[in-house]
């Protein structure tokens, strides 16, 4: 089952995703699906376009490597400028998710 | 603080810019990389299908690289540059007109701007004001008297500082190396000159109010920029030196900046001097002593939140409480209270406005005829560009189909357009450069050159894009906007050879034609008019002869010569220079003809009753017993003035005046016999002769009166030997100044010409404007055939099928060149209809510039229309005959 996201929303797992350490373009897509438990598909047609996005913006580098298989692959780093963006991110997701539940609690 | 996100994406996107295609292949590989993991974890095809449109998300992804809005632009350029490279001989033509029309309008305008609109290089021009004495309460001095302008100076409140001005146009400069005179003369200026004006020294220091306090005691000079160039190559050992100037030595102590010129746009003063060393300099009485001597500038700096009209009002309170006038050997006098007197204060952001008095109709007239022009050459682009257009219109719909908007394809038309004109601006800037040096050339003052520097500067850079912003709009935007409206499928369907559409873009190049041919008759009938009116001008009899004659001028009074000294020094000179070898005849005259000065005086005139009560004003010429004959003036009563007729005293015994006097003051019968009755002294009209003109052709001569040499020595100051000669000026001219110099070596002589040059001095400002507008006449000429060839062989080519048909039919070949040539005429004269009302309206403006011509003059009109018959004729004359070339055969087949 796959759920549409906002692109906003996309960066930001992108970013937090990239906190854990440097990754390839699937490593991340792979990420996401698996630690929302297949509810976040991320599709290549929004990942890479993101990608390209926020390596405008100097929110992450990107730097070809090589995989433990010996293939070489695009790793993509975050930079402190992202770490700042991914923490107001963060923050105002949270609020936003907030306001949500409490519309969503009012009886 | 991270800088703004924005700027970073321009930046990082900017550094992609040379890695683009590299760039595309990198996301290319990355992309299958992902491709063969989800490959390797899910199986083959349901990889493929996830992974979706490669090629879309290739595009997305490059496009997020892109710049934007600029790379489409740089696209458009490279599309313009491309689309010139293809036809380089229309380039060629576009970019040399447009420079012509932008370069003659910037070479104006900057002439202009000098002249007219910039202000002193000073510190606040704007809060500088003239003060202009009105002594009388009716006639406006342009002068005051020393006095009066050290009164004002202390008992004012409105002003933060005053300062005065004299010019000495004759000075003798001996800088070590020699007497030389000084081609821009010295000016007189008090303490506050330089301090008011808040200008900084390039070199030492300049003249202050420590320098305005005894008469004779401050032995200084300031040089200009300029002079210290000329006279010691820009070396600092300047300072200190000592200048003769005009015979007193002086100390050098500063130099003014480069940019600095004085306070007249025009005239820039080789030398400043303190205004107490006036005696010193000038061997005479102080002025400054007098108050009923009128001779300096006065300006003066607004406080800061005083406005004119305060100051004016405050200086005309102070004159009505009683000014008080200190003299220097005599009691301080008081000017009455409630005397008529008052001073006009204004503006003197420019300074001393003589120069643009003089030039602003002319300026202005050349200003419009340049404008002219380059809507005209605007007008002849416009139409080429309707053609090509209408040949391209196969190219314009393929794009179209491809799907590109049509606003985008009228901005990048836009952008050739651009192109052009950018192109033509920057050689327009080459024009100008070269126009601006020949203007001045051709425009003089006639008794000084004009001191002017034009520099390209930000203002002209200004007008220059925003002419050429213009000029795009105007010849870019119509052929831009009609050649996209294309009909896609027809367009395509057609070859280049058919008709349809293309009848819309015909009509439109046909008008455009026709307004240029209407433009080019207002120029040339302007020119025309200007032309004919300066060979009228040059042609009037003067009444002297003016051929094979030289004036020196001299001026011996800085060395002290006065009273019979001065008659005997001319004496001397005369008998010195007549006998020169190749000089004929030397003859003396105070004022000659056209020298642009002259001298009067009022006395009762016998026989004569003045409407006014008031003695008549008569001017007087003092001249030696061979002037007339050597001028060639013929005596028309009595007879010509002799020894005898000397007087002592000052005034002399008898006179010969001109016929203007005769008529005037004789009436019914001959003034000789009578007398001019100055006040004890009796003056005899022996003769009159003919009339010469004075100072101007276009004016009467005064009523002159003549006497000798002799007997009116003290009130010369200037004088001028008339010398006839074969030799040429540069033959002749050391010899001549050896034989004054044998005489008395400090003589300066202040200017030496042929007396047919001094005339031709006075009529620069109708020659420029002749000349110039005859070089416009000629642009608008070439560039009404150009266009003119440009839409009828478009035409010819659109109906090619037609004359092929018309002579398959019988036609002779000369029928078909009738044809197109009766085309031409129409169009030639739909536009010399349209033109003529306009000219005849406009020549009502430039009417005060013609010399005896009227500005509906029918022969300029017939000569007007007759040159752009003729023009059209020559254009027209080669699509003509390349029509009865038509194979018929070739033109039935080509479908």
């Amino acid at each position: 089952m796959t759920e549409p996201l906002l692109p906003g929303t996309l960066e930001m797992l992108i970013l937090k995703t990239l906190t854990l350490g440097a990754m390839h373009g699937y490593g991340i897509a792979a990420h996401i699906q698996q630690v929302s438990r297949d509810v976040l598909q991320v599709e290549e047609g929004s990942l890479y376009p993101a990608l390209q996005r926020i390596r405008i913006k100097g929110w992450v580098k990107a730097e070809w490597g090589q995989t433990p298989n010996n293939r070489r692959a695009r790793y993509y780093t975050i930079t402190a400028a992202g770490r700042e963006q991914l923490g107001e991110e963060m923050e105002s997701f949270g609020r936003v998710i907030d306001g949500i539940h409490r519309v969503l609690r009012t009886n | 603080m991270r800088p703004p996100t924005g700027l970073v994406s321009l930046w990082n996107r900017l550094r992609a810019v040379a890695r683009r295609d590299a760039l595309a292949d990198e996301i290319a590989e990355e992309m299958r990389f992902h491709r063969e993991m989800l490959e390797r974890d899910l199986g083959a095809p349901s990889g493929a299908r996830r992974f979706g449109n490669q090629t879309f998300l290739k595009e997305e992804s490059r496009e997020m690289w892109s710049l934007g809005s600029i790379e489409v632009w740089m696209q458009d350029v490279r599309y313009a540059v491309r689309f010139l490279r293809r036809s380089p001989v229309f380039a060629l033509v576009a970019v040399l007109s447009l420079a012509l029309g932008i370069g003659a309008n910037t070479a104006v305008f900057t002439l202009i701007d000098a002249v007219l609109l910039k202000s002193l290089p000073v510190h606040d021009p704007q809060s500088l004001v003239l003060l202009q004495p009105v002594p009388t309460g009716t006639d406006t001095f342009t002068v005051f008297a020393y006095p009066y302008f050290k009164a004002i100076e202390s008992q004012n409140t409105v002003f933060s500082g005053m300062f005065a001005s004299a010019e000495l146009s004759t000075v003798t400069v001996d800088a070590g190396h020699g007497t030389e005179t000084l081609p821009s003369g010295a000016l007189l200026v008090t303490g506050g000159y330089f301090p008011v004006l808040g200008v900084q020294p390039a070199l030492g220091r300049l003249l202050s109010a420590s320098d305005d306090v005894t008469p004779g005691g401050h032995p200084v000079v300031v040089l200009s920029y300029g002079y210290w160039q000329r006279a010691f190559g820009g070396d600092s050992s300047a300072l200190g030196r000592t200048l003769d100037v005009n015979g007193a030595p002086l100390t050098v102590v500063g130099v003014t900046p480069s940019d600095f010129f004085g306070t007249q746009v025009g005239s820039s003063p080789d030398v400043y001097v303190p205004i107490m060393m006036d005696v010193a300099l000038q061997h005479g009485e102080s002025q400054r002593a007098e108050t009923g001597d009128w001779w300096i500038d006065v300006m003066a700096r607004l406080k800061p939140g005083v406005t004119r009209e305060q100051a004016a009002a405050q200086l005309a309170v102070l004159l009505r409480r009683g000014l008080r006038v200190d003299r220097p050997s005599a009691p301080a006098q008081v000017i009455e209270a409630g005397s008529k007197a008052f001073i006009v204060v204004t503006d003197a952001s420019r300074g001393l406005e003589a120069l643009s008095r003089r030039f602003s109709k002319p300026l202005i007239v050349l200003g419009a005829m340049a404008a002219l022009v380059l809507l005209i050459a605007c007008t002849n682009l416009a139409s080429l560009l309707v053609s090509r257009a209408a040949a391209r219109r196969r190219e314009i719909a393929v794009r179209l189909s491809l799907g590109a908007g049509r606003a985008r394809l009228v901005r990048q038309l836009l952008t050739e357009s651009a192109l052009l004109s950018i192109l033509g601006a920057a050689a327009g800037l080459l024009v100008a450069e070269v126009g601006d040096r020949a203007l001045l050339g051709v425009i003089q003052t006639g008794r000084r050159a004009l001191d002017l520097s034009l520099h390209p500067d930000g203002r002209v850079l200004a007008f220059t894009i925003a002419v050429s912003i213009v000029t795009t709009l105007l010849f870019g935007v119509v052929p831009a906007v009609t050649a996209a409206r294309v009909d896609v499928a027809p367009a395509l369907k057609e070859d280049s050879g058919g008709s349809g559409r293309s009848r819309g873009s015909l009509r439109l190049g046909k008008t455009l034609v026709v307004t240029q041919v209407a433009l080019s008759v207002l120029l040339l009938f302007g020119a025309t008019l200007f032309v004919r009116s300066l060979r009228r001008l040059e042609s009037v009899n003067l009444g002297f002869r003016h051929d094979k004659m030289l004036i020196v001028r001299l001026n011996p009074r800085p060395i002290g010569y006065s009273g019979p000294r001065l008659a005997a020094l001319y004496d001397q000179l005369l008998a010195r220079t007549a006998s020169i070898p190749g000089v004929q005849s030397a003859a003396f005259v105070s004022h000659p003809p056209f020298g642009g000065g002259s001298s009067s005086f009022n006395a009762p005139i016998e026989g004569y009753r003045s409407p006014t009560d008031e003695p008549p004003e008569v001017t007087r010429v003092i001249v030696s017993a061979n002037y007339f004959q050597q001028l060639g003036i013929p005596l028309r009563q009595g007879r010509l003035l002799t020894g005898t007729d000397e007087g002592d005293g000052g005034w002399p015994r008898a006179v010969v005046v001109n016929e203007t006097f005769a008529k005037k003051f004789g009436g019914e019968t001959s003034v000789v016999g009578r007398h001019i009755n100055l006040p004890g002294k009796p003056i005899e009209i022996v003769g009159v002769v003919g009339d010469a003109t004075f100072n101007s052709v276009r004016r009467e001569p005064p009523p002159v009166a003549y006497w000798l040499i002799g007997a009116d020595s003290m009130r010369l100051a200037f004088g001028s030997l008339v010398l006839r000669t074969d030799r040429p000026l540069a033959d002749i001219g050391t010899d001549i100044r050896s034989a004054i110099a044998s005489v008395d070596r400090r003589l300066p002589i202040v200017a030496m010409r042929t007396f047919d040059a001094q005339i031709d001095a006075t009529i620069a400002n109708e020659r420029a404007v002749a000349l110039l507008s005859g070089f416009f006449g000629v642009l608008a000429l070439v560039l009404a055939m150009v266009g003119l060839y440009g839409i009828m062989s478009y035409t010819v080519t659109r109906r090619t099928r037609e004359f092929g048909v018309r002579m398959a039919l019988g036609a002779s070949g000369g029928h078909v060149v009738e044809l197109v040539l009766r085309e031409t005429l129409v169009l030639v004269a739909a536009g010399v209809l349209l033109g003529i009302p306009a000219a005849l309206l406009a020549g009502r403006v430039g009417a005060s510039l013609l010399y005896d011509l009227s500005p509906t003059d029918p022969l300029t009109l017939v000569v007007t229309t007759g040159l752009l018959v003729a023009v059209a004729a020559v254009a027209g004359l080669i699509p003509a005959r390349r029509a009865a070339a038509i194979d018929p055969l070739l033109a039935l087949r080509a479908e």
